[in-house]
């Protein structure tokens, strides 16, 4: 170890109440922002993990132009073998077609004569295959009452009843529960009338009421034969194995859907509400950093003058036998630096407690919030790199960059007017 | 004083030449109107993506009871709409079932054309629920065809219509439509009917053929046309129950 450095080990314990009261400066500061990058992050990726893997999938490829107009003539043909493809690429863990339309549901009055069904309400339909949807979506986690839609012969005879899914407050709109009938009636893409008999199978709650207000479910091989659509899907969802395969996910599917006049777009642009959200919160994010570690800078800045003021005859000695001022500054930088490792090391510790506590214990929100689609009922905080990296990194910056000028102005003592003058 | 005679004359002949709007509203209202009526009809929908033919027999009875039956094509046999006031029916063949149709989808197409379920319900008059005025402005009709009124009407604030006016060309001796445009309040075209081919039915003369054409798609349209009519007949009240509508025409 160098004379300097020695020097300067000593130093920061020889005054050890303004050691302790730098040490915890920068310690603060570290545990601020080291909370809010993991609170920020949890929130964040856990709202978007949510949505992304119960629902939307993490990469939707449709047929071009689908995404802004969506229309029930804009297919994806052939696609089992688009979706085949898709599902060897390395980046992607499961993959789920869908089909959407809209049709009429029709429940029976109590009391009604047969056949007559006048409880009417629109939805959405949404073609389902029930393995892969399950695969992919962990569909049946969401059926709050009955079962998941199984294979029927529905599945292939327009004659057979069909099993349906409904959302829980459309379920509650047509006066249904499980085992009920209905009907549904709708237009099939070739123009002819789609009508057919359907058994309640589940209640389907995604946690969106506005979602389950209007939609309901089919298995895929029934729409196909209800809508006419047969072979034809308007929606491949994908999973990726995380969330940070997304973009080199979505860039090998279109090189797949490419040439298809298919369509790839990430979450980042089929849900652009939420991201442009999350992208103006994030800048917001930075701005308090930057003022966390301001406030904590200058409260460092602060010691260190004063430190420095309180040993001018001590840098009078060290100038007056013949200290070079450049091993001054040196020092001083370096103890300001050993006081930031002990921080980090601190903060370190306590911010890892503290993240642990918030990724278990949220904040939870009831009712659940609502931001640009996304429904999220707690908050948790998420422990990453980020909530060490960017404040050590932060801390030894700002040790250095101001301790700095306390330093200077040290190394400038006129070693003859401080001695004399203290 | 002369000159004042002459104009007078003149301006006695302009009025004549146009018939009072309250009589054109109402020749139009009762066009195909009647106490009863009894009609085969077939509807051609072409769309960008399918073209098919319906063909049905419609029953009317009043301003608010309306009965069609689908005859052909096969997949669609048997398929009817019962209209009794603002409330609609529809029977599924398939299923065996009636559904009623909600107020929330009056607006949705009726069998895939351009004629919303509202069309046919249509409860609405032109003397009642709507303002006319007589218009001359080329810029508003277009070509100005001789023997052809032009009248703009607009729906009464009450009147619940997606549309903010029509502009009709009427042709006079008898009084029939010739073309309809439905505007929006931004003035864009919503929609053209076209009425041709006027032929007499059971003693009334009628246009015999009636084009929708959504100014949106272009390609698309919907012809609806009359193949023969019969106006106050006599129609039984038991084709308008839902124990008509259930029995699949059977």
């Amino acid at each position: 170890m160098s004379l300097t450095a020695k020097l300067a080990w000593r130093n920061i314990f020889r005054q050890r109440r303004r050691t302790i009261l730098t040490i915890m400066t920068m310690t603060g500061g570290f545990v601020l922002s080291s909370l809010s990058i993991g609170w920020m992050d949890g929130s964040y990726s856990g709202m978007i993990l949510f949505f992304t893997n119960h629902r939307t999938g993490q990469i939707q490829v449709h047929k071009e132009g689908y995404l802004d107009n969506p229309s029930i003539y804009d297919t994806i043909d052939n696609y089992s073998s688009v979706g085949l493809e898709i599902d060897s690429l390395e980046n992607v863990r499961a993959w789920a077609p869908r089909i959407y339309t809209g049709a009429l549901l029709a429940s029976r009055e109590e009391g009604s004569p047969s056949g007559i069904y006048s409880n009417s309400a629109a939805a959405a339909i949404i073609g389902i295959d029930p393995r892969l949807e399950e695969n992919a979506t962990e569909f049946s986690n969401q059926i709050t009452d009955g079962e998941m839609l199984t294979a029927s012969e529905a599945d292939s005879s327009l004659r057979a009843t069909g099993q349906i899914l409904l959302g829980k407050e459309l379920a509650l709109t047509l006066n249904v529960t499980v085992g009920d009938s209905l009907i549904l009636f709708s237009q099939a893409a070739d123009g002819s009338g789609a009508d057919r008999k359907y058994t309640v199978q589940g209640i389907v709650s995604t946690g969106n009421p506005e979602v389950d207000r209007t939609t309901s479910y089919l298995t895929l091989a029934d729409s196909q034969l209800l809508f006419a659509l047969e072979g034809r899907v308007h929606e491949l969802a994908v999973m990726t194995t995380s969330l940070g395969e997304v973009d080199a996910a979505a860039a090998e599917i279109s090189g797949v859907t490419g040439s298809l006049g298919l369509e790839t777009a990430s979450w980042k642009v089929f849900a652009r509400e939420f991201y442009a959200g999350m992208k103006a919160d994030e800048t917001q994010l930075k701005i308090m950093l930057a003022i966390i570690i301001g406030v904590a800078a200058l409260g460092v800045l602060n010691t260190i003058l004063m430190m420095v003021l309180e040993r001018r005859r001590e840098f009078g000695v060290m100038k007056a036998i013949g200290t070079q001022p450049k091993s001054i500054v040196r020092m001083i930088v370096l103890e300001a630096n050993l006081m930031g490792l002990v921080s980090i090391i601190a903060g370190g510790i306590l911010s890892t407690i503290g993240l642990l506590i918030l990724s278990k214990h949220g904040m939870v929100f009831d009712p659940p919030m609502d931001y640009g689609g996304f429904v999220f009922r707690e908050m948790l905080a998420s422990i990453t790199p980020a909530c060490y990296w960017i404040p050590s990194v932060s801390v030894m910056i700002t040790s250095s960059v101001v301790s700095l000028i306390p330093a200077l102005k040290a190394a400038h003592t006129d070693a003859a007017k401080s001695l004399r003058t203290v | 004083m002369k000159l004042t005679v002459m104009t007078l004359i003149a301006l006695a002949t302009i009025l004549q030449a146009q018939p009072s709007i309250s009589d054109v509203l109402h020749d139009l209202d009762q066009l195909y109107r009647s106490e009863n009526s009894q009609a085969d009809m077939s509807m051609h929908i072409v769309t960008e993506h399918w073209e098919r033919t319906l063909t049905m027999e419609t029953w009317s009875l009043g301003r608010d009871k309306t009965f069609i039956r689908v005859l052909s094509p096969a997949r669609q046999a048997g398929s009817a709409t019962l209209r009794i006031g603002s409330e609609m029916w529809n029977y599924l063949p398939n299923t065996n079932s009636t559904v009623r149709i909600p107020p929330s989808m009056m607006t949705g197409s009726w069998m895939g054309s351009d004629i919303t379920n509202n069309d046919i319900v249509k409860e609405i008059t032109y003397v009642d629920d709507y303002t006319a005025e007589y218009i001359t402005d080329s810029a508003v009709n277009g070509e100005q065809v001789e023997g052809q009124l032009y009248l703009k009407l607009t729906p009464k604030p009450s009147t619940a219509v997606v549309w903010s006016y029509i502009v009709c060309a009427i042709s006079t001796d008898p009084t029939l439509p010739v073309w309809e445009k439905y505007y929006d309040r931004h003035d864009a075209l919503i929609k053209t009917v076209t009425f041709s081919d006027v032929e007499t039915m059971s003693g009334r003369t009628i246009p015999t053929v009636m084009q929708v054409i959504p100014s949106d798609k272009p390609d698309q349209s919907t012809t609806v046309s009359w193949s023969d009519a019969s106006f106050n007949e006599g129609v039984s009240d038991d084709i308008f129950s839902l124990d008509n509508l259930q029995s699949g025409g059977n």
